[in-house]
């Protein structure tokens, strides 16, 4: 009922009719096309100058960005950031990797609880932006990148991509859009008190992303 | 939608009397606004994404119900459930009705103009409903039971100080019995007393500020990560969100992405940008089972195809409150709307009426700031015009205004009666007493409004006219 008085309403202030077909099919073709607006110069580099855009714009939001050769060299930055007694969740994703720490800096955690530290992969990173994109799926509880004070994430460096247009291509190739996808662009932050930014308003305090080398 | 805003004139005397605010406003001046110039500068093809944002939206604006139309049919196809509400009661009661129907108690909700515009908070906890705010900013309102000042920044106004009187008097029950004025301790609080509700809640709300037809995707913009955690802790997301919100494909919200957070405090993007599409997925460790999206019109599809329809582009970016010399002398609670400063101006008589809200279009000097820092382009100060004349029209104004206009009007087309009386008004003012500094302090009847606020310069020469002539200058 609603809706249609809505509609009715659009359709008559715009002069329009409900069953024109041309102007259904100037809407289908342009959300089927996908057609790239401008992207700015920083937007479409390659290669190293891809990466050093990335890392520069990820530690310019708080991130701490560091390169690693391997999932060993990774686990020893981990390993070297947690403070004494602190332990570390895992998402599933994450362990799968492969990674092996000691058994009793693992956390097993309870959904309805917060967290301290926590370790997950990310679809990719868009260097524009130095964001991380995490999303939902059965390895990746979503909630783990927000809840956790300290987080830990794995970037391979193939899967650092120029910008939010190419994480749509791979989007939709691997089966369109999860639940939750959101990219992650340096710690929480507020501004909301007198203007001046504190960091670890509801989300996590740090964010430090490893990036795995090349062939990592 | 609720107003105060004819109370404008009395409020923007005390708002200007109030230090604090004062220095609050300087503060966000200094650094929203010197920040886009600075974000700005440091991305040379922003004027061109300005150029494609306008048009986006343009052509969004002339296929509305068709674009709505998809994104409702992806939302379900995704599981989600779509309410359509004409006004504001209507779409409070869909929300109420939705938490109802889970048997919530405890909601929560993170930042959103457009649940503001419907006063949905009060309502649901007049329904039994705890409704925590967790943006930090409007957290803090809600617990001083205040509006938004600012449609980005809702606790502005406040110091400090402030805040921390605010957090002792309503968390000491917590058992936080020491009065901090650290901005990083208060954050760190709030974080902790929030981190509570946001793992109790039963529902979360949220707005959206994109919507995007193509995959039924809702877009949510913060720093925080308060929306993260609304969205994902709770058994049920509910969106409210205006109809005017969508864009057709993930290409064209990404050029949105890439001008908001620049246009409202410099920043190339927030730190979470969430995209968020459907309830649960199949084997997904996390997230809502029910998600619903309610599209609320509230005099928006009226706005379309009339003097209007380019106010419905807004993004909600909040630059031109931060460049508004009068928003910036007055803060956003003078305006007595959710929605203040040029961008509030235009779109307040649409959602209230222009008899209630009809002092802020004339709030402004028209000097076009706010139309010069748009990120879609929105003639601010031409629309502005047109509440004035509308004003006008609806015999709104007094009628002393009214003649006086119309008889200044027939001045200006008659050029040799003006001139006589330019040269009238320049003879008495040379030989009026002058009190310091050549300046008049005090002139008498219709004259005095002038001189109420300001001081006059004593005339030392005849009129423009006189003087063009006397230099050698020809009439064109």
């Amino acid at each position: 009922m609603t809706k249609q008085s809505i509609m009715a309403t659009i359709r008559q202030r715009l002069g329009v009719a409900g069953d024109d077909q041309t102007r259904q099919q100037t809407i289908d073709s342009r959300m089927a096309l996908h057609a790239k607006n401008t992207r700015p110069a920083i937007g479409v580099l390659d290669g190293a100058a891809r990466l050093d855009q990335f890392a520069c714009s990820a530690k310019r939001k708080g991130a701490s960005v560091t390169q690693v050769n391997d999932i060993a060299a990774a686990t020893a930055v981990i390993l070297a950031t947690l403070p004494a007694g602190s332990r570390l969740c895992l998402t599933s994703a994450a362990s799968a990797t492969g990674i092996e720490l000691p058994v009793e800096l693992i956390e097993v955690w309870n959904p309805k609880t917060s967290l301290e530290n926590s370790l997950s992969t990310c679809f990719c990173g868009v260097a524009e932006s130095g964001s991380l994109v995490v999303r939902s799926d059965a390895g990746n509880s979503i909630t783990q990148n927000f809840l956790a004070d300290r987080h830990f994430v794995l970037l391979p460096e193939l899967d650092i991509l120029d910008s939010m247009e190419s994480v749509w291509s791979r989007v939709r190739e691997q089966g369109g859009m999860p639940r939750d996808l959101t990219l992650v662009s340096g710690p929480s932050s507020t501004g909301d008190i007198e203007m001046r930014m504190e960091t670890g308003a509801h989300g996590p305090r740090e964010l430090h992303i490893l990036i795995l080398g090349g062939d990592g | 939608m609720d107003v105060t805003s004819q109370n404008f004139i009395p409020l923007t005397e005390a708002a200007l009397d109030d230090d604090n605010l004062q220095e609050a406003l300087k503060q966000l001046s200094g650094r929203l606004a010197a920040g886009r110039t600075a974000g700005v500068a440091e991305l040379p093809e922003f004027d061109q994404l300005r150029v494609e944002a306008r048009d986006i939206k343009n052509h969004v604006l002339q296929h509305l119900d068709l674009y709505l139309d998809a994104f409702a049919r992806q939302v379900e196809r995704q599981g989600g459930t779509v309410h359509w509400a004409s006004d504001e009661d209507e779409a409070r009661q869909i929300v109420l009705d939705l938490c109802q129907s889970v048997n919530a108690k405890r909601v929560t909700k993170s930042k959103s103009m457009v649940t503001e515009e419907i006063n949905l908070v009060p309502f649901l906890e007049s329904h039994g409903l705890e409704t925590v705010e967790t943006d930090l900013g409007e957290y803090i309102i809600q617990l001083r039971g205040e509006k938004p000042s600012h449609i980005v920044a809702p606790a502005v106004h406040l110091s400090k100080e402030q805040v921390s009187e605010t957090f002792f008097e309503h968390h000491r029950k917590l058992g936080y019995n020491e009065k901090i004025t650290d901005r990083g301790a208060l954050v760190a609080e709030a974080r902790q007393v929030l981190r509570a509700k946001f793992l109790a809640a039963d529902v979360g709300i949220s707005g959206a500020n994109f919507l995007v037809a193509e995959t039924g995707t809702i877009v949510l913009v913060t720093n925080e990560g308060n929306a993260e955690l609304t969205t994902a802790l709770p058994n049920t997301h509910i969106v409210v969100t205006g109809i005017e919100k969508i864009v057709p494909t993930l290409e064209d919200v990404s050029t949105f992405v890439r001008i908001l957070a620049r246009s409202a405090l410099g920043a190339d993007i927030s730190a979470y940008t969430s995209f968020i599409t459907g309830p649960k997925r199949a084997g997904d460790p996390d997230g809502p089972e029910n998600f619903h999206v309610v599209l609320l019109d509230n005099g928006r599809s009226e706005m379309l195809g009339g003097d209007f329809q380019d106010m419905l582009r807004c993004i909600r970016c909040s630059a031109c409150l931060n460049h508004c010399p009068v928003y910036l002398s007055v803060g956003g609670h003078a305006y007595g709307s959710v929605y203040p400063g040029p961008m509030g101006a235009v779109l307040t008589p649409q959602l209230a009426t222009l008899d209630a809200s009809k002092h802020l279009a004339n709030a402004s000097s028209l000097c076009g700031r706010c139309e010069a820092v748009c990120p879609v382009m929105i003639p601010l100060p031409q629309l502005l015009r047109q509440w004035r004349n509308k004003e006008s029209e609806q015999k709104l104004n007094p009628m002393g205004m009214r003649w006086g206009l119309k008889l200044w009007a027939w001045l200006g087309r008659h050029h040799t009666v003006y001139s006589l009386l330019a040269v009238a008004a320049n003879q008495v003012l040379k030989r009026w007493p002058r009190q310091a500094n050549g300046f008049i302090h005090k002139l008498p009847a219709l004259a005095g409004a002038w001189t109420q606020h300001r001081n006059l310069r004593q005339p030392e020469q005849g009129t423009f006219s006189q003087q063009y002539r006397k230099a050698g200058g020809r009439r064109v």
